[in-house]
């Protein structure tokens, strides 16, 4: 017999308040209230950017496939697919009992309108997908009308056939702009618009039929805030539950962008850019402004394509003349103060142009500051998202050999060599990889925020 | 001592059995402990309750002044004892008093006599209930099964589909009603369009019946659920209207946020207590709810006195996961609680065996 005195023994009686803790599960019921800094005039699906844009995407609408953890397609309103024609020919199987907010069921016949739609969006993946359909860069491009890609096989079958073998061909329907809707608009998201009140106010109700369930609070109600100041005041008040802010629910899912202007001096020098990559102290922002970045990123974040070394560091320099720099109201006000004052150092006098985040990276200014998330969580479509900002003629063939790559180790290597391409004409500067931040409110459970920086709050629910 | 059973069991895969507890004081302390061994093995050994492994019985003690455990490990199968092992500390009456308070009726406090997991079941389960001494009815999302409880874990009898087409619900609900004259089931859950009865005969589930509405005691209408959620509807006479998250066919329920509700003939009353995903009556005397807080490592069986339940509980059983469903049975010599638990990996039955401590 083993005999031994442990003194800590008694301790499992001092421990057993914290065994006491418990366990009430998702309720059904209650409301929740989120303030974004900018509501979408519509809740048409489309590629405006923000998260008041990308909240209202993921409450009203649905995709035929989304896009796991690891980039690959999963099911949403296509509870399956299959291949054939040697990889040419896709067959997505659309699930049964999924309806429209209208209560008729999706038919393949509205999964094809919706995606003829997509196809000419100014959706980046849209591009992508009709680069390989067959038919498809006519159609998107308007030279045609027929679209032999896109075959309505039945009412629960849709077949898309491309021109060649495509790798991960189905990651672009996961694009919020590629959501199914009905004859009239309507979606399939889980909840139904109600009561809009354009640019201001959305309110929405639970959707019973929903293809994964009715979700669990009944009623979501989306309110414009005047600007990120008055966050702190609306929480406190208990007028909304959420907001973007911190603490709260948190997602390394933003790349801090600086957009250089190549055709405008005095950015149109490659000596200019590298001197203004080489004048921001990615670390100090991270430090002092930005708790939870990554100092040291690529264009993407970690979670997208874990991050290999920067390459040579920029070389550095001065830069004289006068800049104006476009700046989303979504970036923290500090950070894009820092940044200018960085700028100054260099010799120049920079301007600053508060823009939406919808808007930022189309305003005609020298540069732009921008919280930037991919359009699809994938790593290939968001660098292609991304060469669309700043077009180097280097970063192309890479690109298009990381896209074409469908042995997931290759691709991977093949999107750094990409990733790096698009980097080195300095046109395109991270800054850092930050979180997306919504300060929730507590007993508040199941909101996250996914890979696009879009607050998800189909399983939310509140405690009574 | 969970650093001696680690060591002990070089590399076996290890089960923690029940704890007896010879203090005399009752209560959960045998849980307790269980449930902190269980804990402090996590990472020193790999748990299991199946397959080859060794088992450690505990026993509790008090000597004056001093708590002691003991344990026996024991291989499974075959049952060779492979080692006991002691521990011993100073027991501190100021840290938290071992002599629970009993119910104001005057039950007395009470013991854990016997407590074991299963193995992990096949899915989520909506509801339980006991049936005679060792038969159980789990109702899943799609199907209802019976099972034989013995010492070995979950024996399946008999398992039936429920009917179709199942609708897409997050968070199912799902609610058993075994009527006084046992021998048949009343079935319902949120995914299912419709109310089945089987007939349990000789270990095997037949279906007999189907309805539109889940039959009731004193609900002549019957119970349905609210379309896509897990709450049940149906006016009940000493409830009210419902909604409800959980019935119990003896005049109790939990409202939607999760409030116990009693009924009585002179109307229903709504109590502060909180409680999560289920209610049981334990014997005559005692109310079972899980406790009705955010979502953690831990859960508790809370155990209220029937006749004032809005008083604190008069015994909290700790349970490592969180409670989703609940069955209690017995009477005053003997009671027997039954809770299906999730955890990380899966779900699985927790019993407990309770018994009025002897004076």
């Amino acid at each position: 017999m083993t005999r031994r005195s442990v003194g800590a023994a008694a301790a499992f009686l001092v421990l057993a308040p914290w065994l006491l803790q418990a366990a009430l599960g998702p309720r059904y019921g209650g409301e929740l209230k989120v303030g974004v800094l900018e509501l979408p005039a519509t809740t048409e699906p489309g590629i405006e950017r923000g998260g008041g844009a990308g909240l209202v995407a993921a409450l009203v609408h649905e995709t035929l496939v989304g896009v796991d953890e690891e980039g690959f397609p999963s099911p949403a309103l296509a509870q399956g697919w299959t291949a054939a024609a040697g990889g040419r020919e896709w067959t997505l199987r659309l699930r049964e009992g999924a309806l429209f907010h209208d209560g008729r069921p999706v038919t393949a016949a509205d999964a094809a309108r919706s995606l003829r739609r997509f196809l000419r969006s100014p959706s980046s993946a849209a591009a992508r997908l009709a680069g390989g359909l067959e038919g498809g860069a006519a159609f998107r491009a308007g030279r045609a009308d027929e679209l032999s890609g896109i075959v309505v096989a039945d009412a629960k079958r849709i077949v898309l056939r491309f021109a060649e073998v495509q790798a991960l061909p189905l990651a672009p329907l996961a694009a919020p702009a590629a959501a199914m809707t009905g004859p009239g608009g309507e979606g399939a998201g889980p909840f139904v618009p109600a009561a809009p009140a354009p640019g201001r106010r959305l309110a929405l109700t639970a959707f019973t039929g929903h293809a994964h369930g009715r979700p669990y609070v009944d009623r979501v109600e989306v309110v414009a805030l005047p600007d990120a100041a008055a966050v702190p005041a609306e929480m406190a008040s208990g007028r909304i539950d959420l907001a973007p802010g911190e603490p709260g629910t948190s997602r390394l899912a933003a790349s801090l962008l600086l957009v250089l202007d190549p055709s405008r001096p005095p950015f149109d020098q490659p000596a200019a850019r590298q001197a203004v990559a080489a004048a921001i102290d990615r670390g100090d922002l991270v430090r002092h402004l930005l708790p939870g970045g990554d100092a040291a990123p690529s264009l993407l974040v970690p979670a997208l394509l874990p991050p290999l070394g920067l390459g040579d560091p920029p070389a550095q320099g001065r830069v004289a003349g006068t800049a104006t720099l476009a700046v989303g109201r979504d970036v923290p006000p500090l950070v894009s103060q820092r940044i200018v004052a960085h700028l100054t150092t260099l010799g120049l006098r920079v301007a600053v142009v508060p823009s939406s985040p919808a808007a930022v990276l189309a305003a005609p200014t020298h540069a732009h500051l921008v919280m930037w998330t991919p359009e699809v969580p994938e790593a290939g479509l968001a660098l292609r998202e991304l060469s669309t900002l700043a077009p180097a003629a280097s970063a192309a063939p890479e690109l298009q050999a990381a896209l074409d790559e469908a042995d997931p180790a290759r691709r991977r290597a093949k999107l750094h060599r990409a990733e790096a391409a698009l980097r080195s004409d300095w046109v395109l500067l991270p800054l850092a990889s930050i979180p997306v931040t919504y300060r929730t409110r507590a007993g508040i459970h199941g909101a996250v925020i996914d890979l696009s920086g879009r607050l998800l709050l189909e399983n939310a629910w509140v405690e009574p | 001592m969970a650093e001696e059973i680690a060591a002990a069991g070089r590399g076996h895969a290890i089960e923690v059995g029940a704890a007896e507890d010879r203090t005399g004081a009752g209560g959960s302390l045998a849980l307790d402990f269980q449930s902190l061994l269980r804990a402090r093995l996590e990472g020193r050994a790999r748990l299991a309750t199946t397959g080859p492994r060794l088992r450690v019985d505990c026993v509790i003690a008090e000597a004056p002044g001093r708590l002691w455990a003991s344990a026996r490990l024991v291989e499974l199968p075959g049952g060779r004892l492979v080692d006991v092992l002691a521990a011993s500390a100073e027991s501190d009456p100021a840290l938290l008093s071992l002599v629970p308070t009993g119910p104001a009726g005057g039950t007395g406090p009470l013991a854990v006599v016997g407590s074991r997991r299963t193995s992990m079941v096949e899915g989520r389960v909506l509801d339980l209930a006991l049936v005679g001494e060792e038969w159980v009815l789990v109702l899943y999302e799609d199907a209802l099964a019976l099972y034989r409880l013995s010492d070995d874990g979950l024996v399946l009898l008999s398992r039936r589909e429920l009917p179709g087409p199942l609708a897409p619900v997050r968070f199912p609900g799902g609610t058993i009603y075994l009527p006084p004259t046992e021998g048949a089931v009343w079935v319902l859950t949120s995914r299912s369009p419709r109310a089945v009865l089987f007939g349990i005969e000789k270990g095997r589930l037949e279906e007999r019946q189907q309805a539109d509405a889940l039959p009731w005691p004193r609900a002549p209408g019957g119970l349905r659920y609210r379309p896509g959620t897990n709450l049940v509807e149906g006016a009940v006479a000493d409830l009210g209207d419902g909604p409800f998250l959980r019935l119990e066919p003896r005049g109790l329920a939990l409202t939607p946020e999760g409030r116990l509700r009693v009924g009585s003939p002179e109307g229903a009353r709504t109590l502060e207590v909180r409680g999560g995903g289920g209610v049981a009556r334990l014997g005559s005397e005692l109310i079972a709810v899980p406790a009705g807080d955010p979502p953690g490592p831990r859960d508790a069986v809370l155990l209220l006195d029937v006749r004032d339940p809005g008083r604190p509980p008069v015994e909290t059983l700790p349970v490592d996961g969180s409670v989703r469903a609940l069955s209690a049975r017995g009477a005053a010599g003997r009671m027997r609680l039954l809770a299906a638990v999730d955890e990380d990996r899966g779900t699985h039955l927790v019993v407990i065996d309770l018994a009025p401590v002897s004076p």
